[in-house]
């Protein structure tokens, strides 16, 4: 070996050695850089972060940093007013070259995101790498209602020159209000299955951006079979071409839902929307139409065609169907329609709709056809848009009987319905009329004149108008003349006022039978007034006004009226309302002259006492005709009751019986029941007393005297009886008071009235000479105190005879406890006659009969008293 | 030492190992062979393959379209279903076809066989051909051949299902099947040719002229925008129901023996569009046609229902509006019957005057006349009985006492003159013949209300017309007292409502001195209205009015004490009245 080269050879060895060594030095560094995560200073990281998110405030785990690129951020958590995400395992690559760095490679696991709103989004594998200058991009995004798989490529230089560069889009906010905004329309329509989505896209200088839907129909999603189709304009990505697709799309509004089947949009843009070359097209086709709510069935397959540039801006509504013919054209001129034209031809028997109104579901249209077209204005005038003419044939609306009706008028520029003349052949009813609607607000004004039965288009309006009419019953052969102004605001039903005339003869309202009568009728929201200058009836005429008051805020009814005239009271007990009928249902009278005024609640214990002009009423009335008061028999009375439904007073000042005059005064609190009362029953004839007695028994039922057979009592007898008293008429036996009762009758013992005593004292086992016990007057005071009748000389005389009857009888149990003195020959008018026969009658000195046991069958017991 | 050395070579060749399977580890979540293969964005002609049908897309100038098995448009909605859902396909590479040999399967093994559907996506720099097999054991995926033309190898690999989906769609699912590609404000002109037995052809033709559409023939005048815009959305709406090859041997329609009956063309800006139609034609009872477009040579089968739509444009698609009048350029009309006879004469200043038939000039009420207009203006026509009638059409409209006369005359002389025969039989149906038009035809309106107008119906209806007043003297016919007097110096406002008192509408001229007729009632006068100034006081001409007393809430009679006319009085009229009784009172 030569020394040079040894020595060369050594050095060489030695350099490869080195060469070697230092290579795995590097190598190994490297490997080691490669496996081993850096943690970056708080300033680097810093900065890092702020290049990421611009305006966040943002706090994080440690920034790692693992050679030669790459960055590892294990949380990342930002905040900013209007959302916070939470990034987890993010995982950037950057490209270091030597100018601005940039990012090749995005990854995170997950990220989190809150809205203001308070909702939640969660972006799941989100991926991103750098391909030339474009951006491959693959993610999932979840929220509570949707899920949607990106994956497509984005153009880097579109995104930071012509998105995120704008001051409004600079943050990534703008992203997630962006999907807050769908999030939010997704919330509003309601359904019960998350929606699953998958989009594809490509923008660059432009491109496309599709949509699918993924998924099994299902009626639980509020969409199915979404296809969506975008295309973008250059890099300012505004939208040239949008086709947008749906199976079913289900949305709904208040008590209305409805489900749009095979849906196809398209809108195109060409040019410039905000300059004059703008030309844009916008179309859509519904193939079906389904409702579910207030409105329910089907409506015809509809297709709207719009056309916006520079010469022409118009909308065609189109629909071809068995059940429509419709082409409308709407024309606009400096964004205001111009004209509408166009004739929309239905065939309701073809129409499967209904609307479900006052509980009821009717069937929306029915009949042969019905036509309506606008028509252009050669010379419009007063904004006048178009010219409608509507006629429908053998035509039915709500299930109202079937009618041909003709109608014209304008349409206004701002869609606002003036239809002058509207001609309507019901049946054998004709009416004409107009109808004005205005939209903002919502109102409307009906002018209706003619024949028509008001309940006829009962379903046509709300439960106001039955309301009016429930209480009438027409006579189909007379067709009552009406004429009513109708207005209101559709969204405000409490707004309708109606007021009308109806000029009809032979009617009823509540069972009163109405010969003739000009009727004005004003109803709203909180009462019906029924106003008469005269009304004729079969009995005579009447003349005033009745309203009924519905207070809905406090759920009751109340009834004010003003009546005079004759009235007939059978057939009129229920006009005023449960209130005044349950006074008057014990009558049986023919008619009276009333006067009356009042305004009470329709159900009793609705009053409301606080206020006294609402609760009251004054009824003077006067009647010649015979009559019954639960079957009494009267023949005239006036009357005037007051009440303020505190204290009801009611004077009867003169009720003339068929023998004998009454007069009955009462006033009674309603509050704790107290009650006075006086009555003066004078020279009333016994026997119609008693048969007056027993038929109110019948009437109500209850049982006083037994026996229906009265042919015993004479008909000659006269009762007198008053009696002034006072007490609860919730207790009956917490009645006190005075009376007097004098009974005049040749026959008195045969009364059964008396039945105890005549009984009694014939059983007495004493030879009273013949016709000594035959009495003729019973007289005397009495006193009443808690069921008890009490008397200290009641008398009943006879020609000889008289007998003294002190004691009680309880008006309760019927007993009796009476002691009697019998005088045979006491009864004799002259004095010293009447002292002879005192002596001459020791009987009289010595004996009392005592009387106890029932009413119903008297024990007696002679008492024998020693002699003074 | 040489020990050493080879170690260290070692530990280096170890370590660079290590280190080049750590770079590619650290993009190891890019797959570039799973995304070349769902990446689309290159590929200018897709292949769908499966058992019964081959269908071959192609990208021409940014736009897919059916090349075979006959060249048609594709359904824009087909192809981005196609393209969102092959992006998405999860792609999973499972083995190659050597591991499959080394474990004693074969291809076939995984449902992958000739018969496979197919897709082959087609780049300029590359050919991806997958193959789909059969489905995985969890039923969630498919096998699936994925070959690479620059690539021989191929490899089996796992696939998302709805794969299957993509394999499965029929030509006519991916084909656009809109028969007629315009869009309905893009045409300028349609026309319909009819071929008879007798090789003769009747042509119909409608143009567009400044967004009005007008015949052209065979006879010129007026369409109905809206009915010809409905026809063209019922075509543009219309679908193809299959395609059929120009050769294809399954159509049994021979040009020669079966010529074309209707030949319907559209002009699109330009651009002619035409669609040749066959006669019906029955397929399991369900009758259709065959149609040939300009768009290809291709035999398109469509609904016989929809043939329905070119029937009968001369009446259907007809203007039915018979007047179209422009009250600016209006000069005259003029209503004629045996009774009655008058002009409505335009003046120059715009002021309307109506001449009688003995030539009396009364002023004309603008409402009224302008509400007359409209009337007109909305007649339509029903039935289009006859163009160019007959005498013998027209005998039924000999008889003259039944006859009406409309004309109309504009500024520029245009003339549309109607006689109207009514039907006393039919008293809803009118007879009319448009003589400019020539057309005879049915009219249903109620023309009463406008043939039987009366002058003074449309005479101006603000009654003192020249006449300043000065005071207004009220009697009360019934006491025979003056009620109120009413002086310009102090009831300034009430005079001035007189001044421009209108009565709301006159109704007959049969009132008399004391009263008039109204709906079977006789109605007397009780009020007299005399309106005095300087100058009628002295000779006694001062107009007077009599007045009913308020009918029923908002009605009122009166009449000129100068003739017969009575008339409906204002509302504000009525409130007058009720303002100054309760003065009086």
């Amino acid at each position: 070996m030569k020394p040079s080269s040894a020595y060369s050879t050594s050095y060489n060895n030695n350099k490869l050695f080195l060469s070697l060594f230092a290579l795995l030095l590097i190598q190994s560094i490297i490997y080691i850089l490669l496996n081993v995560q850096i943690i970056l200073p708080n300033s680097i990281k810093n900065q890092i972060t702020n290049l990421l998110f611009k305006n966040y405030d943002l706090t994080s785990s440690d920034v790692k940093f693992r050679f030669p690129n790459r960055l590892f951020i294990e949380r990342l958590n930002s905040k900013s007013t209007d959302n916070s995400f939470l990034f987890e395992n993010l995982n950037i690559t950057l490209d270091l070259n030597f100018g601005k760095p940039s990012i090749r490679q995005v990854f995170f696991e997950k990220c989190f995101v809150l809205t203001k709103e308070k909702n939640k989004y969660s972006i799941k594998n989100f991926f991103a790498y750098k391909r030339n200058s474009d951006y491959m991009l693959t993610c999932n995004l979840f929220s509570k209602d949707f899920e949607i798989n990106f994956k497509g490529l984005l153009n880097q230089n579109d995104i930071t020159q012509h998105k995120f560069q704008k001051s409004d889009t600079e943050h990534p906010s703008y992203l997630f209000n962006f999907l807050e905004k769908i999030n939010q329309y997704f919330q509003k329509n309601s359904f019960q299955k998350k929606i699953k989505l998958r989009t594809n896209f490509s923008l660059k200088r432009g491109g496309f951006v599709n949509i699918e839907q993924i998924g099994d129909v299902s009626h639980l999603n509020f969409l199915n079979g979404l296809s969506v189709r975008s295309k973008f304009k250059n890099s300012t990505l505004q939208i040239f071409n949008l086709n947008i697709k749906a199976k079913d799309v289900k949305f709904g509004f208040k008590n209305q839902s409805i489900k749009l089947f095979d849906c196809d949009l398209i809108y195109k843009n060409y040019g410039n929307f905000n300059n004059s070359n703008s030309n844009s097209n916008f179309d859509l086709k519904v193939k079906n139409i389904n409702l579910f709510g207030k409105f329910d069935g089907n409506l015809s397959p509809i297709s709207i065609i719009s056309e916006f540039n520079k010469n022409n801006q118009q909308i065609n509504i189109f629909s071809n169907s068995n059940a429509t013919k419709i082409s409308n054209n709407i024309i606009f001129s400096k964004n205001n329609i111009d004209t509408i034209s166009g004739f929309n031809v239905l065939n309701p028997k073809s129409i499967n709709l209904a609307i479900n109104a006052h509980d009821s579901r009717y069937k929306f249209i029915d009949g042969e056809k019905v036509q309506i077209n606008f028509s252009k204005l050669h010379t419009p005038k007063c904004e006048q848009l178009s010219f409608i003419k509507i006629k429908a044939t053998n035509f039915s609306a709500l299930e109202s009987p079937i009618g041909n009706y003709k109608a014209s008028g304008y349409l206004k520029q701002n869609l606002e319905l003036d239809i002058d003349n509207i001609k309507c052949n019901i049946n054998k009813d004709k009416v004409t009329g107009s109808y004005k609607q205005c939209w903002n607000p919502h109102r409307y004004k009906f002018i209706l004149n003619g024949h028509l039965i008001p309940t006829t288009i009962n379903n046509w309006l709300d439960d106001w108008w039955d309301n009016i009419w429930s209480d009438f019953v027409f006579d189909n052969n007379i067709t009552p003349y009406g004429d009513f102004v109708i207005s209101g605001d559709w969204t405000k039903p409490s707004d309708t006022v109606t007021y009308g005339l109806v000029n009809s003869k032979n009617f009823k309202y509540k069972n009163l039978s109405i010969n003739d009568t000009k009727l004005e009728i004003t109803a709203d929201h909180n009462s019906t007034t029924f106003q008469t200058n005269s009304l004729l009836h079969s009995l005579g005429k009447l003349s005033g006004s009745i309203s009924i008051y519905n207070k809905r805020s406090q759920n009751n009814k109340s009834i004010e009226f003003k009546v005079i005239g004759s009235i007939p009271i059978n057939n009129s007990k229920k006009i005023f309302g449960p209130v005044v009928e349950s006074y008057l249902k014990d009558f049986n009278l023919s008619d009276g002259f009333i006067k009356a005024q009042g305004y009470i609640p329709i159900k009793l214990g609705d009053a409301n006492y606080s206020n006294s002009n609402y609760n009251y009423i004054n009824i003077d009335f006067n009647t010649d005709k015979n009559s019954t008061w639960n079957d009494v028999k009267i023949e005239r009375f006036n009357c005037h009751l007051s009440s303020d439904f505190q204290i009801t007073k009611l004077l009867l000042p003169s009720i003339k019986l068929p023998d004998g005059k009454l007069t009955f005064n009462t006033s009674i609190n309603n509050d704790n029941g107290l009650t006075s009362f006086n009555f003066d029953l004078i020279d009333a004839n016994i026997k119609n007393v008693i048969q007056s007695l027993y038929d109110f028994q019948n009437s109500k039922n209850i049982e006083i005297i037994k026996t229906n057979n009265l042919d015993f009592i004479s008909n000659d007898g006269i009762v007198n009886l008053k009696l002034n008293a006072h007490g609860s008429i919730n207790d009956i036996g917490s009645f006190k008071g005075t009376g007097k009762i004098k009974v005049v009758d040749k026959e008195l013992r045969k009364l059964d009235l008396l039945g105890f005593l005549s009984k009694s004292l014939s059983e007495i086992p004493i030879p009273f000479p013949t016709g000594t016990l035959n009495f003729q007057t019973l007289e005397g005071l009495f006193e009443l105190d808690n069921n008890e009748i009490q008397f200290d000389q009641l008398i009943l005389s006879g020609l000889i005879s008289k007998v003294e009857n002190r004691g009680s009888i309880n008006l309760i149990n019927g007993n009796l406890d009476i002691i009697s003195k019998i005088q045979l020959i006491g009864n004799l008018p002259i004095p010293i006659i009447k002292q002879f026969a005192q002596l001459a009658d020791p009987l009289s000195s010595i004996t009392e009969i005592k009387l106890t046991g029932s009413w119903l069958d008297p024990k007696w017991k002679l008492f024998i008293k020693p002699l003074e | 030492m040489k020990n050493f050395k080879i170690i260290l070579v070692l530990l280096n060749i170890l370590l660079f190992s290590l280190i080049y399977y750590t770079l590619n580890n650290n993009n190891d979540d890019l797959n570039p062979v799973k995304n070349k293969i769902t990446d689309l964005s290159k590929v200018h002609k897709i292949e769908i393959q499966n058992k019964s049908n081959k269908l071959t897309l192609v990208k021409k100038n940014l736009k897919w379209e059916i090349s075979s098995p006959i060249e048609w448009s594709v359904d824009d909605y087909s192809m981005s279903y196609f393209r969102t859902t092959f992006t998405h396909l999860k792609f999973s590479e499972m083995f190659s076809l050597e591991d499959i040999t080394k474990r004693g399967e074969i291809i076939a093994d995984y449902g992958i066989n000739e018969s496979s559907s197919k897709i082959v996506l087609e780049s300029s720099d590359q050919k991806t051909t997958i193959l789909v097999g059969k489905i995985t054991r969890d039923e969630k995926s498919r096998y699936c051949a994925v070959n690479f033309s620059n690539n021989e190898h191929s490899k089996i690999w796992r696939v998302s299902e709805e794969i299957i989906k993509l394999t499965n769609n029929t030509f006519l699912e991916w084909a656009d099947t809109t028969l007629i590609r315009c869009g309905l404000y893009q045409i300028d002109n349609i026309s319909a040719t009819f071929k008879s037995n007798n090789n003769s052809t009747t042509t119909t033709t409608l143009v567009k002229q400044k967004n009005q559409w007008l015949f052209e023939e065979p006879f010129k005048s007026k369409a109905n925008n809206n009915q010809v815009q409905f026809l063209i959305n019922n075509l543009l709406s219309e679908e193809i129901l299959d395609f059929y090859h120009e050769n294809d041997n399954n159509i049994s329609f021979n040009q020669d023996e079966n010529p074309w009956i209707m030949n319907f063309a559209i002009n699109k800006s330009g651009i002619k569009h035409e669609f040749k139609f066959s006669d019906s034609f029955n397929e399991n009872l369900k009758p259709f046609r065959l149609c040939k477009t300009s768009y290809s040579s291709h035999i398109l089968k469509i609904k016989d229902s929809f043939f329905t739509n070119f029937y009968n444009w001369s009446t259907k698609l007809r203007e039915r509006n018979i007047f179209q009048i422009n009250e600016k350029v209006i000069s005259k009309i003029k209503i004629t019957n045996k009774n009655n006879s008058f002009q409505i004469i335009k003046s120059v200043d715009g002021k309307w005057v109506i001449k009688d038939q003995f030539n009396n000039d009364t002023p004309g009420d603008i409402e009224n006349i302008n509400a007359l207009i409209q009337k007109l203006n909305t007649i339509e026509i029903k039935e289009f009985l006859s163009f160019n009638p007959t005498q013998l059409e027209l005998k039924s409209m000999s008889d003259i006492d039944n006859n009406y006369l409309i004309q109309i005359i504009n500024d520029d002389t245009e003339v549309k003159t109607i006689v109207i025969n009514k039907n006393i039989l039919n008293a809803s149906l009118w007879k009319t013949f448009i003589l400019e038009d020539s057309l005879l035809c049915l009219v249903d309106e109620d023309l009463n209300e406008v043939l039987d107008l009366m002058v003074y119906q449309l005479r101006n209806r603000q009654i003192l017309q020249n006449c300043k007043i000065k005071d207004v003297t009220i009697f009360d016919l019934e006491s025979n007292n003056t009620m109120v007097s009413l002086k310009e110096d102090f009831q300034n406002s009430i005079i001035n409502e007189f001044q421009n008192f209108k009565v709301q509408s006159f109704i007959n001229n049969k009132g008399k001195n004391d009263g008039t007729w109204s709906d079977g009632d006789w109605v007397p006068w009780r009020y007299k209205f005399k309106f005095n100034n300087n100058d009628n006081i002295a000779n006694n001409t001062e107009p007077m009015i009599l007045i009913s007393e308020i009918l029923g809430g908002n009605k009122l009679l009166g009449k000129f004490t100068d003739d017969n006319l009575t008339f409906n009085a204002s509302e504000n009229l009525i409130n007058q009245i009720r303002l100054i009784k309760t003065g009086v009172q």
